[in-house]
C-alpha cells in the first residue's frame, strides 16, 4: 500500500515536471537568455549580423562621452519629473472626489480610463496629426485670438512635453482607478469619528486618507520612476525620438536597428536596465523606511 | 443646509463631467472628422459634420489594407490568449498542487521575470529570430506574445487555483481521474473567473502592442492593425480624412469591447497592480 502510495506520488511528480519545466524553458530562451546575451553584446562591437569581437568597456566608455546620451538621459529625467507629478496628482485628486459621488461614477469612471485601452500607435498618431502645425489646433487656437498657443508643438522645443501630455492623458486614468480601489478599502468610521472630533476636510485627507493609502502611493511612484527610464512607444510614434525629443529607448532603437551598432545598443540596454535596478533598489529601500 | 450641500453636489458632478469631457474631446473630435472632408479639416481642424457618410471609411478600409491587417491581428492575439491561458491554468494548477522541489524556484523566477523591460531583451532576440526566419513572421511574434504574457498571468492563475478547495481535486483523484483529467474536469470549470480574466489582459495587450510588433514585422502584409496604421500614416500622411477614418477604424473594435464590457476590462487591466 505504502509502495503504491509512494509510486502514486512519484508518477504525478514526474508529470508536474514535465508540465512546468517547458513553459519556463521558453520564457527563459525567449526572454532571459537574450537579456544575458545583451550583457555579452555590451562588451561587444557586434554589427547585429557578423561576429562579436570583444573590445571590453569601449562602448560604455564611448557612452560617458557621447552628447546624445547625456542628453537622453536629461529628458529620461525631464519625463520622470512630469510623470511623477502630474498623473498621479492628477488621478490622486480626481479619483478621491469621484468616489464621493454616487450617480454617474461609473460612467465618468469609464470615460476617464478609455484613453488607456488605445494603443500608443493609434493615439499617437491621432494627436500627431491634431499637432500639424498648419491644419492642426493651431488653426483653432488663432482663430480664437490665443496665438501664444499656436505653436509648432512637435519641433524641438516642445516636442518632449507635447508627446508626454499625450501619454499622461492616457495614463492618469488608470492611476485614478487604482487610487480609487485603495480609497475604498478606507474604513468609513475613520472619517466619521474624525468629525465628531471637528476635523475638516483638509485635515481629513491629511491624516486619514493620505496614511491609509501610503502603499498605494509609494507602489505607484516607484513604478512610475522605474517605466520613465524605459518608456518608448508614444515617443517614437509621435517624433521618433527627434532632436528635443530623443530618448533612451529611442537612442537605444536607432542604434540596434537603423546604425547597425548593436553592441552599443546593447551597452544602453545594460545602462537602462542598470538605473532602473538602482532607482528601484534606492526607492525600495525608502519605501521600507516610510511604510514602517 | 442642504441647500447648500445640494449646490456643491452639483458644482462637483459639473467639474467631473468637464474633465471627462475635455478627456474624451479629442477622440470625439477625430471622429466627426471622419465624416468630413480633408479640404474642409485643413481649413478648419475641428467640426461637426455636415453629413454622416460613411464614404471615408470605405476608402480607408480598403487602401489601408485593413482587412488583411485585422486578420493579422485576430491571428496574432486569438493564439497568444490560448496558448498563455493553457499554459497559465497548467502551469498555475501544478505551482499549487505538487510536490515539486523546483517549485519555489519557479515561483521566485516568475516573480523576477514580471519586472523585465522590452529592451533588456530585444537587440539579440531580433538578431537571433532574424538567423532563425522568425523576423517577419506572424508565429515569430506569436511566440514572443506568449513568452512575455506568461509570467504575471501563471502567477495570478496560481493565485486564484490556491483558493480552489483542495478537497476538490483530491475527491476526483480518487475517484480515479488521472492529472490531467482532474484538471480539465474540475478546475477549468472552477476558474472561469479568472479565464475571463487572463484572456482580456493577454488579447487587449497584444492587440494593443507596438514595440515588438513594429520590429517584427516589416513587411506591409504581416503588419498588425496598429502597426499597420502607423505604416499608413507614414504613406498618406498628406490627406487628413484619411488618417482621422484609419485612426478611428483601428481603435473601433477595441473600444467598442471596452464601452460593452467595462467591468471587465478596468477590473481587468488593473488586476496585480492592486493590493
Amino acid at each position: 500500500m505504502r509502495q503504491e502510495f509512494s509510486e502514486r506520488v512519484r508518477k504525478e511528480n514526474r508529470i508536474a515536471f514535465f508540465s512546468v519545466i517547458p513553459v519556463f524553458l521558453f520564457h527563459f530562451l525567449i526572454v532571459v537568455l537574450p537579456s544575458f546575451n545583451t550583457v555579452y553584446g555590451s562588451l561587444t562591437n557586434w554589427n547585429g549580423l557578423g561576429t562579436k569581437d570583444f573590445i571590453g568597456f569601449g562602448n560604455y566608455r564611448e557612452l560617458m562621452t557621447d552628447p546624445n546620451f547625456l542628453n537622453a538621459i536629461g529628458n529620461n529625467l525631464r519625463w520622470m519629473a512630469m510623470f511623477l507629478v502630474f498623473p498621479i496628482l492628477f488621478g490622486l485628486l480626481v479619483g478621491y472626489v469621484l468616489s464621493r459621488v454616487e450617480k454617474g461614477r461609473v460612467a465618468l469612471r469609464a470615460m476617464y480610463f478609455l484613453p488607456y485601452v488605445i494603443s500608443a500607435a493609434i493615439a499617437g498618431k491621432i494627436f500627431a496629426a491634431f499637432f500639424n502645425p498648419y491644419f492642426g489646433i493651431n488653426v483653432a487656437f488663432e482663430s480664437l485670438g490665443l496665438d501664444f498657443l499656436a505653436k509648432d508643438w512637435l519641433a524641438p522645443a516642445h516636442a518632449l512635453v507635447s508627446v508626454a501630455m499625450v501619454d499622461m492623458w492616457h495614463w492618469w486614468g488608470f492611476l485614478l482607478v487604482i487610487f480609487m480601489s485603495a480609497l475604498q478599502q478606507i474604513d468609513p468610521m475613520l472619517y466619521e469619528s474624525a468629525e465628531v472630533e471637528g476635523a475638516n476636510d483638509i485635515q481629513k485627507i491629511w491624516f486619514i486618507t493620505l496614511p491609509s493609502i501610503k502603499q498605494t502611493l509609494l507602489f505607484i511612484i516607484l513604478v512610475t520612476m522605474v517605466w520613465s527610464i524605459g518608456t518608448f512607444d508614444y515617443v517614437w510614434v509621435m517624433t521618433k525620438g527627434g532632436p528635443g525629443s530623443e530618448i533612451l529607448s529611442t537612442m537605444l532603437y536607432k542604434n540596434a536597428l537603423f546604425k547597425y551598432r548593436a553592441g552599443y545598443a546593447c551597452s544602453l540596454s545594460v545602462f537602462q536596465t542598470l538605473l532602473a535596478f538602482l532607482l528601484f533598489a534606492v526607492f525600495g529601500a525608502v519605501r521600507k523606511r516610510m511604510e514602517d | 443646509m442642504t441647500y447648500k450641500k445640494t449646490i456643491g453636489r452639483y458644482t462637483t458632478f459639473g467639474i467631473l463631467s468637464l474633465i471627462a469631457l475635455i478627456q474624451t474631446a479629442p477622440l470625439i473630435a477625430a471622429v466627426f472628422n471622419t465624416f468630413r472632408s480633408d479640404g474642409s479639416i485643413k481649413k478648419f481642424p475641428i467640426g461637426f459634420p455636415s453629413q454622416f457618410n460613411f464614404a471615408n471609411y470605405a476608402k480607408a478600409w480598403v487602401v489601408g489594407g485593413y482587412a488583411r491587417a485585422f486578420g493579422n491581428s485576430i491571428l496574432v492575439s486569438f493564439s497568444a490568449t490560448a496558448v498563455v491561458l493553457l499554459a497559465s491554468l497548467i502551469a498555475g494548477y501544478f505551482l499549487v498542487r505538487s510536490q515539486l522541489r523546483i517549485r519555489n524556484f519557479i515561483l521566485g523566477y516568475f516573480g523576477v521575470a514580471l519586472s523585465i523591460p522590452v529592451f533588456s531583451y530585444l537587440v539579440p532576440l531580433y538578431y537571433s529570430f532574424s538567423e532563425l526566419n522568425l523576423v517577419n513572421s506572424l508565429f515569430g511574434i506569436i511566440l514572443i506574445y506568449i513568452a512575455i504574457n506568461l509570467p504575471f498571468n501563471v502567477l495570478l492563475a496560481r493565485t486564484f487555483i490556491f483558493g480552489i478547495p483542495k478537497e476538490l481535486s483530491e475527491a476526483a483523484i480518487i475517484d480515479g481521474c488521472t492529472t490531467y483529467q482532474t484538471i480539465r474536469k474540475i478546475i477549468f470549470p472552477l476558474s472561469k473567473p479568472i479565464v475571463t480574466t487572463i484572456a482580456l489582459i493577454v488579447f487587449v495587450a497584444t492587440w494593443n502592442e507596438f514595440t515588438l510588433a513594429n520590429t517584427f514585422l516589416q513587411s506591409p502584409e504581416l503588419k498588425t492593425a496598429s502597426t499597420k496604421y502607423v505604416l499608413f500614416v507614414g504613406e498618406r500622411g498628406s490627406d487628413l480624412s484619411m488618417i482621422y477614418t484609419a485612426g478611428v477604424i483601428t481603435m473601433l473594435p477595441i473600444v467598442a469591447a471596452f464601452l460593452a464590457l467595462q467591468n471587465y476590462f478596468i477590473d481587468g487591466m488593473t488586476s496585480g497592480s492592486i493590493k
